[in-house]
């Protein structure tokens, strides 16, 4: 899922300026799990800011909905009344969904309330932990499904740096060091001899390197039938 | 209860207006302690800041009612 954590109310207010009617939108899907931008966190950043703004003396209209998905537009048709009526939008989905509104209600002007972070997973109850970082050219077959790329910290591709201590990794002690959790692993089940395929430098372009990527598929496309 | 009480905090209000405590049915004397600790914590904080901020106008027009010295604001509008 896309993790993300909820601003502080102070940056909240200062995005939101003198607005004197505020839509903040929730998303149902990945920040809602992450506990950031859901039903949930969008009413309570709602009320968060009536209650500041009273306190302040400067009262505002703050009302709060939630849509399934940020990310696409049919999702955020049945907004377009309570858009237009705002004088900001205060989204709480991933940076996508800043962008989906964006680009859906030109005429909006929409500010996050998140800061998007990775691409993870829950490894316990109130922790996340990156484990992709979309670099467009997956190797996990080749790493015993453990991601090198977003787990070590120099992304190496052919084993350890040599900075490892007891199986973490040299610019934290928290961090487990991704090579050493690749070894033990090829290891246990007796696969080490894959790590003897050497693996050249890796294709970056696929990754952001390359610029903004974009996948077509024509056979889904339909434009591609009218052509 | 940590994030709430930091949330109001962020609002602007005192992170002490908001406690959880555990308590058994069985433990009614420990209730009745808590209940005026914070009756009594509460009391000291005074009327919340919000209620200041939506209280009346005077008879004046000049402002809010100020709080009655028992933190008691009166008649709401």
């Amino acid at each position: 899922m896309i993790v993300a954590e909820q601003k502080k109310l102070a940056e909240l207010k200062q995005l939101i300026g003198e607005a004197e009617n505020v839509l903040v939108v929730g998303c149902g899907t990945c920040v809602t799990v992450c506990f950031a931008g859901g039903a949930r966190e969008a009413a309570i950043a709602a009320t968060s800011l009536r209650m500041a703004s009273r306190l302040d003396g400067a009262e505002r209209d703050v009302s709060d909905v939630t849509v399934q998905r940020q990310c696409e537009w049919e999702y955020l048709d049945q907004l377009a009344d309570q858009v237009a009526a705002a004088d900001v939008v205060l989204s709480l989905g991933c940076g996508v969904g800043v962008q989906a509104l964006v680009e859906h209600f030109p005429d909006a002007w929409v500010v996050p309330g998140l800061n998007t972070s990775f691409l993870g997973l829950p490894t316990e109850q109130g922790v996340w932990a990156e484990r992709c970082a979309a670099c467009g050219d997956c190797i996990l077959g080749l790493t015993g499904g453990i991601c090198p790329i977003a787990r070590c910290s120099k992304s190496l591709l052919n084993g350890p740096c040599g900075g490892s201590e007891a199986g973490h990794c040299e610019i934290d002690p928290n961090v487990p060091c991704a090579w050493h959790l690749i070894v033990d692993r090829l290891q246990g089940m007796n696969k080490l001899h894959v790590l003897l395929d050497l693996q050249p430098p890796k294709n970056w372009r696929a990754a952001r390197d390359g610029g903004p990527r974009t996948i077509t598929r024509d056979d889904l496309r339909l434009a591609a039938e009218e052509d | 209860m940590k994030r709430i009480q930091d949330l109001l905090a962020q609002i602007g209000l005192e992170s002490e207006r908001v406690r959880m405590v555990n308590l058994s049915s069985a433990m009614s004397g420990q209730f009745a302690a808590v209940a005026a600790e914070m009756t009594e914590q509460v009391t000291a904080l005074g009327p919340s800041p919000l209620r200041r901020a939506e209280a009346r106008p005077t008879e004046t027009g000049e402002g809010p009612v100020p709080p009655a010295p028992d933190g008691n604001l009166g008649e709401q509008p």
